[in-house]
Order: structure tokens, then C-alpha cells, then sequence
């Protein structure tokens, strides 16, 4: 055998966006949601997209989704185009989406039921994700007895019940009040680290995007395209100190004016 | 002593806005209209006050009846009062025509409204899940749940004969479009963004239906049964008038009427009412316990 065909053609890891176009039609017109969108999250990276709303960036995560087809450009994982819907990008959406029927071990179940995991194994993976998220004691409760963020934390351990190779996150704690939302942010922060997941996480907040994200991309409306890239110049270990840094401050203004001159 | 000595002067500066002093002089006059408990619109009110309402609604009913039966009929048959439609219902039951009548009846009900419950959840969730379904079904369904079922009944005469086959039939087609409609209004409302997660879970289509699309239907497909059953005896009843039944409710209402039998006719449509509330009861007790999570 030779050395060449040992080789072959080694395909970037991670999720790849390039040249996303997403056209709706609304009454005849053509309406551009999405312009040419470049993007990449690399493997266990936490990357945040923000956006005023209406920028097109719960449409970007539902196209890398499989929910939406792409009108032009790439979209793919580790090489893979995406055709549909899987297992392989889990979903938490803003609105609860639980299914109000099955108890909470059994909605962190349901990923693992599609899969035909043995019933054994499938009890030994939801006890250790409702461990991760801190809700054990309520494996046999249901949705409508748990609080707006503990329903978010339950889909986000049914999300990550089948190991997805990304996370996405769109707006998940939009619908919590200030509070819970912070210790969200923590929640997620600490779940990131302890599960090495890779996460795509959708936000209007630029607060929540800096805080999380290692890289943000600011996104501008009318029609969607990337403004900005962000590096974030913290660790992946950071406390709720960084939200005072002079840093933090500084690109939590560069990103308002950016996105103020983007709808402007 | 001291203690007591101390508050005025602790509370000096916090009375000082309610000091009578600086009250003003003009006449109390209050802002907005106070409502009463019994007419708030949609306001709640007491559960003791809601039972003796009740209460008090069937007394009022039961009074206009006895009015009826002994002042504007003066006593003649035409309106039976509330114990001689007691006696006649009796009556019925002791000769056993009330048991045979309704198992006939019951019988009629239960297959024809099987069959249109059957057909409408198939049909229905088909409906609300596939555009394609509803856009190839809308206009057939929009235009023949217009055309008035009891009008098909020469139709089904002709066709099916004077048998069972006829009567069930008017119950199916009397109310299958109901059914239908909705039911698929009941899928319809299963929030995309479930069926969505249940995709990024790894379902495919037929574990959606299965698991997702069905179990948050369920319980507004009882109801819908529920609802409609009022309807399958409408259907029954004029079934057993026009197809020539031999026996059940509807035919014995008929006989009773040739013969005059006016309180025999006020007990069978009690009996009516009383089936109909039991059933009512039923289904939502079945919904309640099989769908605990939509309790309201």
C-alpha cells in the first residue's frame, strides 16, 4: 500500500457555515433572513451568537439543526452535510418544550428510547445527567411541577442524553426572569465544563453571550449577516467576576454600538 | 413605663402623613365602582355559594315543571307532574321495556359512534399532521358535512334496508365530520417546537405520531368524543323514528306518543338526560385519569 492512499482527504472537525443564504417567501416577496453566513465551532468550543431580534439567528440554528434547508451555501459537521434533523445536534428551544406526559427521567429518556439503548444502560445515563443538572430529586416528578429554569434544565440533560457531537441553544433562558437567569448562565457554564460538550448558543444578550462564549458573533438584522467576531480574552474558567472586568465592560459596548449602527 | 413612654416619640415622624390634622375636610367620597361578588364578570365565587346556586337552579327547574303540570294544564294529561313521570318511568322498568329499549339503543350507539370516533381520530390526525392530507381532504369534508345528515336517511333505506345497518350508519354520518374537524383542530395544537425537539431527539416520523403527536391529543380527542356524543343521539333517535326500529328509547318515545302515554314520554326523555350526564361524566373522569397532566 502506499503512503498516499493511507491519506485520505481529512476533513475539517467541528460545524462549518459557509456562504449560509436563507430566503423566505412571505406573500409573493422574497425575504432575505439569512446573507451569506460564515461561521465555525470548533470541538468543545462554547461559541454565543448575538443579535438584535429578527436578525435571523434562530434561523441560523435551525438550519445547522436540520429543521430549515439552506436556500445557498454549506452547511456540514465534521465533513458531513446535513440533510435532517438528529440526534447527533441536540436542541434546547426557548419555549418549554417537554412533553408534559412523561415524568422528568422519562423526558431525558426519550433520546436514548430512539436509539433502542438497553433499558439498564438508558436508566445509568439519565441518572447521571439528572445528577449533572442537580435535579436527582426530581426524576419522578412532572414538567408542570418544576419552575420555568429547572424545565430548562431538564431539557438541556434530554438534549445531551444521546451525546451529541453540538449543542444548540436557542434563547433557552429568554423566558426566565432576571435571577434565575444568571444562575443559569452558571449552570450552563458549569455544565459546559464538566460535560466537554461543544455548544452553539443563541442569545439577544450580550451580557449572557461575553459571559459564556469564547468566541461571539455579532450578528446584523435586515438581512442577517456576521457584523463582528469576538474573541473573548477570558479562560474557560471564569467566575461572575469577569462581568466587572474593565474588558468585559469595554466589548459589552463595542457590541451595543455595533449592533445600535447595525439597525440604525 | 418607660417603654410605653417611648413609642409616641419613636412613632412621631411615621404618623405624620395619616395625622388627622392634615386630613382634608371635603366629603369621602370613594373612587371606582365597587362590584358585587355575584356579578363580577368571570369572578370567582365561593364553593358553598356555587352548590346552593346549583341547588337552587334544578329547585327552579323542578318548581316551573310542577307549575306547569298543575296550573296551566289544570291537571289533564299534557303535562305530567315530576311524580307521575316518576310512576310511568317506574312503570317502564318494571315491565322491562326500559332495559331492552335502551341495551337496543345503546348498541346502536356504540357501534355507529365507534365507527365515526375510529374514522375521525385516523382521519383527523391525518389532518392536522400532513398538509398534504388536509389540502386533498378540506374541500370534499367542507362540502359534505353540509349536506344534513338526516336528509341521507330515504338514502339509506334504499340502500341498507330497515335493518341495524341504516340506523348505524345516520349515527356514523351525523357525526364523523365533527369528529374529524376536530380532532384534527386537537393535533393541530401540539406546539411545533415539541415535534421539533422530538426530531433533534432522534425520532423519526412515525415515533413522532406515536409518541408525541397522540399522547398530547389524547386527552382533547376524549373530548371531542365527550362533545360529540350529544350529537350520535340526535342521530339515534331520529334513526329509530324513521327506520323502523322495533324497539329502543327512540322507538318507544314514538309508541308512547300514539298512544298519548305523555308521562311515559316525559320519563323516557329524562332518561335521556340521565344517560346523557353519565356519559358526560365518564369520559371526563377517563380523561382526568388517563391524562393527569392536563388536568385543568
Amino acid at each position: 500500500m502506499n503512503a498516499v492512499a493511507m491519506t485520505p482527504e481529512v476533513a475539517p472537525r467541528g460545524l462549518h457555515v459557509a456562504g449560509l443564504v436563507k430566503d423566505y417567501r412571505v406573500r409573493r416577496a422574497s425575504r432575505r433572513a439569512l446573507d451569506g453566513v460564515d461561521l465555525h465551532v470548533d470541538p468543545g468550543e462554547f461559541v454565543a451568537i448575538v443579535g438584535a431580534s429578527g436578525c435571523g439567528k434562530s434561523t441560523l440554528l435551525r438550519v445547522v439543526a436540520g429543521l430549515e434547508e439552506p436556500s445557498a451555501g454549506a452547511v456540514d459537521i465534521d465533513g458531513d452535510a446535513i440533510l435532517g434533523p438528529g440526534p447527533d445536534r441536540g436542541m434546547v428551544f426557548q419555549s418549554y418544550t417537554l412533553f408534559p406526559w412523561r415524568t422528568v427521567a422519562e423526558n431525558v429518556a426519550f433520546g436514548l428510547e430512539c436509539s433502542s439503548m438497553p433499558r439498564k444502560q438508558r436508566k445509568a445515563r439519565v441518572e447521571e445527567l439528572l445528577g449533572i443538572v442537580g435535579l436527582a430529586a426530581y426524576a419522578k416528578s412532572l414538567p408542570n411541577e418544576l419552575s420555568g429554569g429547572m424545565r430548562q434544565r431538564v431539557a438541556i440533560a434530554r438534549a445531551l442524553a444521546p451525546s451529541p457531537d453540538i449543542l444548540l441553544l436557542d434563547e433557552p433562558f429568554g423566558a426566565l426572569d432576571a435571577q434565575t437567569r444568571r444562575s443559569m448562565q452558571e449552570f450552563l457554564h458549569t455544565v459546559w465544563r464538566r460535560t466537554e460538550s461543544t455548544i452553539l448558543f443563541v442569545t439577544h444578550d450580550i451580557d449572557e453571550a461575553l459571559y459564556l462564549g469564547q468566541r461571539v458573533y455579532v450578528l446584523a438584522s435586515h438581512p442577517g449577516r456576521v457584523r463582528t467576531v469576538i474573541e473573548v480574552p477570558f479562560g474557560a474558567s471564569r467566575g461572575p467576576a469577569v462581568k466587572r472586568d474593565p474588558r468585559f465592560l469595554d466589548l459589552r459596548d463595542e457590541i451595543e454600538d455595533l449592533l445600535d449602527s447595525a439597525d440604525g | 413605663m418607660t417603654t410605653t413612654a417611648a413609642d409616641p416619640v419613636a412613632d412621631a415622624g411615621a404618623t405624620r402623613i395619616g395625622d388627622p390634622a392634615r386630613r382634608t375636610r371635603r366629603p369621602r367620597r370613594g373612587r371606582g365602582r365597587k362590584q358585587h361578588a355575584l356579578f363580577r364578570l368571570r369572578g370567582d365565587i365561593p364553593l358553598s355559594l356555587r352548590i346552593a346556586l346549583g341547588v337552587l337552579g334544578v329547585a327552579a327547574v323542578f318548581a316551573l315543571w310542577w307549575v306547569a303540570a298543575t296550573a296551566w294544564s289544570g291537571g289533564s294529561f299534557l303535562v305530567p307532574t315530576p311524580t307521575e313521570t316518576w310512576d310511568a318511568g317506574v312503570e317502564l322498568y318494571r315491565s322491562g321495556t326500559l332495559w331492552t329499549d335502551f341495551e337496543a339503543s345503546a348498541e346502536r350507539i356504540l357501534w355507529g359512534y365507534a365507527i365515526s370516533m375510529g374514522v375521525g381520530v385516523v382521519v383527523g390526525v391525518g389532518i392536522g399532521s400532513f398538509r398534504s392530507f388536509e389540502a386533498a381532504s378540506e374541500a370534499s369534508i367542507g362540502f359534505l358535512r353540509y349536506i344534513p345528515a338526516t336528509a341521507l336517511t330515504p338514502l339509506f333505506l334504499i340502500w341498507l334496508g330497515i335493518d341495524e345497518a341504516p340506523k348505524i350508519a345516520l349515527i356514523v354520518v351525523g357525526t364523523v365530520f365533527f369528529n374529524i374537524l376536530m380532532t384534527a383542530d386537537v393535533v393541530r395544537s401540539v406546539p411545533l417546537d415539541m415535534i421539533n425537539s422530538a426530531y433533534t431527539l432522534g425520532a423519526g416520523r412515525l415515533r413522532v405520531l406515536r409518541k408525541v403527536v397522540l399522547p398530547h391529543s389524547w386527552p382533547g380527542i376524549v373530548d371531542v368524543a365527550r362533545i360529540n356524543l350529544a350529537a350520535a343521539w340526535l342521530m339515534l333517535v331520529v334513526a329509530e323514528l324513521s327506520a323502523g326500529a322495533q324497539e329502543g328509547l327512540g322507538f318507544r318515545l314514538a309508541r308512547a306518543q300514539r298512544f298519548y302515554q305523555v308521562d311515559t314520554m316525559f320519563a323516557i326523555l329524562i332518561v335521556f338526560g340521565v344517560i346523557g350526564v353519565s356519559t358526560d361524566l365518564g369520559l371526563r373522569w377517563l380523561r382526568n385519569v388517563t391524562a393527569k397532566w392536563a388536568r385543568p
